[in-house]
């Protein structure tokens, strides 16, 4: 338990150090929140997982919120035994985003998840595609 | 110039994998080339809706979730909610819960032989198998009252009594497992056939479960030795010791081993449950069910338990409400099912498609979870 906390507290210090960003340890349901900043998660993920191991990608689902959407990145390491809960908030007028699958490949399976249900683009991924771009430069009709 | 070929649609045996799927593909000199699961057919989960419910009202249809892990994502969503209501349990109903998810492990082992001996057609095998699989879902309806998809593990403990007369069947199946091992061992685990047939075929390299974030017994398959039961506890799993096994590589061979071997670890675990099972008259802290403290509150939950075929995952939220605001669940089914078998498939021969399929324990219906 101690050393549990003394990892947690070292991993949130280190990543507010680096990052700037908002961190909270919630010791009751012992995992991490982060409030980032879309332009500065790019670099967030590739910071922990490089830095810190965090290779595994548990869960990316999203929600609505004071219409915005809140798209939540699960993220989780071999080795220490805390996930990190990261929080992004996209506008619902400009429902636009970069992809992920460059650092977590099965982010690309997620997001596609999450086009089909809110409609989001993420950017990069060529399974969330706009409606504009998707009949303009999409598929030929061809076989259909 | 760009070559095309035709694109083909192919429709596994049932008793290959557990439910339906299609699989779309091109064929260059007999290998598949950019396949294409598709698991529409299986898309009931969408009408869940748990968000919409309050949290008692959802216990039903958490176990509808799917046919073979339906336990495990009780376990899942009762924890959850008594992590939200700072509720205990009793301790008994600690030690049920950890015997009913690993009495489901064991008939979803036996899922797996029937499967595998499905795709390399080993008919006695399979029909062991499929006994099998009856014997244990009627021992699992015995104990929950001859229902077997009728939630077991709620929320504040457990649904049923029991009585010592189901620790004297499970005891005495466990004695029959026991001898029933050897006699698969001697007809499918050390069977030559068996073994020139599966090894280096589908195998699976170390970097892609990384890179995929791919759990279970998979994983352990590739030497990636991370285990939920062991590394991140829960319920009385932190008082059991049960062996861990290393493999090399992960092909077909190595995960049939792989699957058979935690069997062992499963007895094991059942062994000690029935030689330290705390004698309680009351399973169910009814506490909970009081329209005063029902609401949860304020916080976010993430939980993980090791599922059948891998790590299973509930994001829950609230708001100090009786009805959830999010609930997510992830089954490994995800990964497996998705990008891996993708992956996996290109440029797979035709002739071990079905047994590959097999190989990975698919549910379809976990999919869309």
């Amino acid at each position: 338990m101690e050393n549990n906390y003394y990892e947690a507290g070292f991993l949130t210090h280190d990543i507010k150090m680096v990052t700037g960003v908002n961190v909270k340890y919630e010791s009751k349901g012992k995992f991490i929140i982060i409030d980032s900043k879309k332009e500065s998660l790019t670099f967030l993920l590739d910071f922990l997982f490089t830095k810190w191991g965090f290779n595994y990608l548990l869960m990316m689902n999203c929600g609505i919120e004071n219409n915005n959407y809140i798209i939540n990145y699960i993220l989780s390491s071999r080795k220490p035994n805390i996930p990190i809960i990261i929080k992004i908030s996209i506008p619902k007028e400009i429902p636009v985003f970069t992809t992920m699958g460059m650092i977590y490949k099965i982010a690309y399976q997620y997001e596609e998840k999450i086009y089909e249900k809110h409609s989001i683009v993420f950017e990069g991924n060529p399974r969330t595609l706009s409606y504009f771009v998707k009949n303009t430069f999409g598929k030929s009709k061809e076989n259909d | 110039m760009i070559k095309r070929y035709p694109r083909f649609i192919y429709i596994p045996n049932r008793n290959i994998v557990n439910g339906n799927m299609t699989i779309e593909y091109e064929i260059e000199n007999g290998r598949i080339l950019s396949p294409l699961p598709n698991y529409d057919y299986e898309k009931i989960n969408d009408s869940c809706e748990f968000e919409k419910r309050n949290w008692v009202k959802n216990i039903p249809f958490v176990s509808r979730l799917s046919f073979v892990e339906n336990y495990t994502c009780e376990e899942l969503y009762s924890s959850a909610i008594e992590e939200l209501l700072k509720v205990e349990i009793p301790e008994i109903s600690k030690y049920l819960r950890v015997m009913m998810l690993e009495l489901s492990r064991i008939r979803g082992f036996f899922l797996y032989i029937f499967n595998i001996s499905s795709a390399l057609e080993f008919e006695m095998p399979r029909e062991w198998a499929l006994s099998d699989i009856n014997r244990i879902s009627k021992i699992i309806s015995e104990i929950n009252n001859n229902e077997y998809f009728s939630p077991y593990i709620i929320p504040g403990g457990i649904k049923t009594q029991f009585s010592s007369t189901n620790i004297s069947v499970i005891t005495e199946y466990l004695e029959y497992l026991k001898k029933r091992m050897k006699d698969y061992d001697k007809i499918i685990f050390q069977n030559e056939i068996f073994r020139l047939r599966t090894q280096n075929v589908g195998v699976i390299p170390r970097q892609m479960i990384e890179e995929y974030g791919v759990t279970g017994f998979i994983a352990r398959s590739a030497n990636v030795t991370f285990d939920i039961r062991k590394r991140i506890p829960y319920e009385i799993y932190k008082s059991i010791h049960f062996d861990s096994f290393r493999y090399e590589h992960s092909d077909i061979y190595t995960r049939v081993i792989c699957r058979r071997n935690e069997i062992s670890n499963s007895i094991q675990i059942l062994d000690y449950i029935f030689s330290n099972i705390p004698v309680e008259s009351s399973t169910l802290n009814k506490d909970i069910y009081q329209s005063k403290a029902r609401v949860l509150g304020e916080g976010t939950v993430i939980k993980r338990i090791e599922g059948i075929n891998g790590e299973f995952i509930l994001f829950l939220e609230s708001v100090n409400d009786e009805v959830p605001k999010t609930i997510k669940f992830r089954s490994p089914m995800f990964v497996i099912g998705g990008e891996l078998l993708k992956k996996l498939l290109e440029n797979t021969s035709l002739d071990d498609l079905d047994l590959v399929l097999a190989s990975l324990s698919l549910v379809p219906m976990e999919m869309d979870i």
